[in-house]
């Protein structure tokens, strides 16, 4: 049967093959991605040029306050959209300076949130 | 790429949403998936607002899907010609329009948004095909609902894990096209391999002697 569809329909039988390649990997990557997500270890997004201050904060779980004074912002001016990329240029630093600070700055946080220990 | 097209999304707003989608809808490669997920993200963040970012993606998708079945049927006008020519792309013309005929509607409501991947070039078939542009425009605007309201509300929803969400949503998304195009293409060959077994059987038994 294949070797008469090969000889027919040869471009329906090749379209099909990949097909099924196609199914199998995005199977493999659909299982494993969603496997890979499920640990909470793998779950902190590192910061990316277009998050925005107030995305951060939502990420990292952080209050305004926090997320600004790690971001080098002024916490008294106006909320407006604008990119860590931008932030980083404006401050003269490293997109990986900044996520140190970030880091730094959800650890600190975390300890703060933590009821003291009673020993 | 996604990276420069997401900080578009933070400097410009709604109005790249509204390109992106738009975009997609033609078929060129932009990643308009991740950036519904995460202008919903940016909404829940109060960066963006829910329903400019709903209305500047769905009326980008509409019009996009609409661009492509006018460019197609005016192609397909000028194709006429050549594809009645050869007996073999006429064959395959007339049964690409009895299929668009018989489940047209909904080849083009799930290709918005279950088999998204192929939505663009069901959009071209529709034009080609010469599909009625009512029932296309109809059946992409429900579509477009489902997409743009799935997409943007998960992105909305789980704001926080945006990276993982697109991920796992990019894999499922690419597995059920390629599912739909096993099962569609494996009926298809097991149907014309029947086919051509029957005719060989008739072949082969000699006609009964009356």
């Amino acid at each position: 049967m294949i070797k008469h569809l090969w000889q027919t329909h040869r471009i329906a039988l090749m379209a099909f093959t990949f097909a099924l390649c196609a199914l199998g990997y995005f199977g493999f990557k659909t299982i494993s991605s969603t496997i890979y997500w499920m640990d909470p270890a793998h779950q902190d997004q590192a910061l990316a040029d277009w998050m925005t201050p107030r995305y951060v904060g939502q990420s990292y779980k952080l209050p305004r306050e926090i997320v600004l004074e790690a971001l080098m912002m002024d916490p008294d001016a106006p909320p407006r959209r604008i990119s860590i990329r931008e932030i980083a240029q404006d401050n003269g630093v490293t997109m990986e300076d900044l996520q140190t600070r970030v880091r730094d700055a959800a650890v600190l946080w975390d300890t703060m949130q933590r009821p003291p220990r009673n020993d | 790429m996604t990276d420069l097209i997401l900080t578009l999304v933070t400097d410009y707003g709604v109005a790249i949403v509204f390109c992106v989608t738009f975009l997609s809808c033609l078929a060129l490669p932009v990643p308009s998936s991740l950036l519904m997920i995460t202008s919903g993200g940016f909404a829940a963040t109060g960066d963006l607002v829910l329903s400019t970012v709903f209305i500047a993606a769905f009326t980008g998708a509409v019009l996009g899907d609409n661009t492509g079945y006018w460019i197609a049927r005016g192609l397909g006008e000028k194709l006429d010609s050549w594809l009645d020519k050869h007996p073999k792309r006429a064959a395959l013309k007339s049964k690409g329009a009895a299929f668009m005929h018989k489940r047209g509607g909904s080849s083009v409501f799930f290709s918005c948004w279950l088999v998204a991947p192929l939505g663009p070039y069901i959009n071209y078939i529709s034009g080609i095909t010469k599909f009625t542009w009512a029932r296309f425009a109809l059946w992409g605007i429900l579509g477009e609902i489902v997409w743009v309201g799935l997409y943007v509300g998960l992105g909305y929803t789980f704001a926080d894990k945006i990276t993982a969400l697109s991920n796992m949503l990019g894999n499922a998304s690419g597995f059920i096209t390629a599912l739909v195009a096993v099962i569609g293409l494996g009926w298809w060959l097991m149907h014309v391999a029947k086919k051509s077994r029957a005719a060989h059987l008739a072949q082969d038994t000699p006609a009964p002697h009356i």
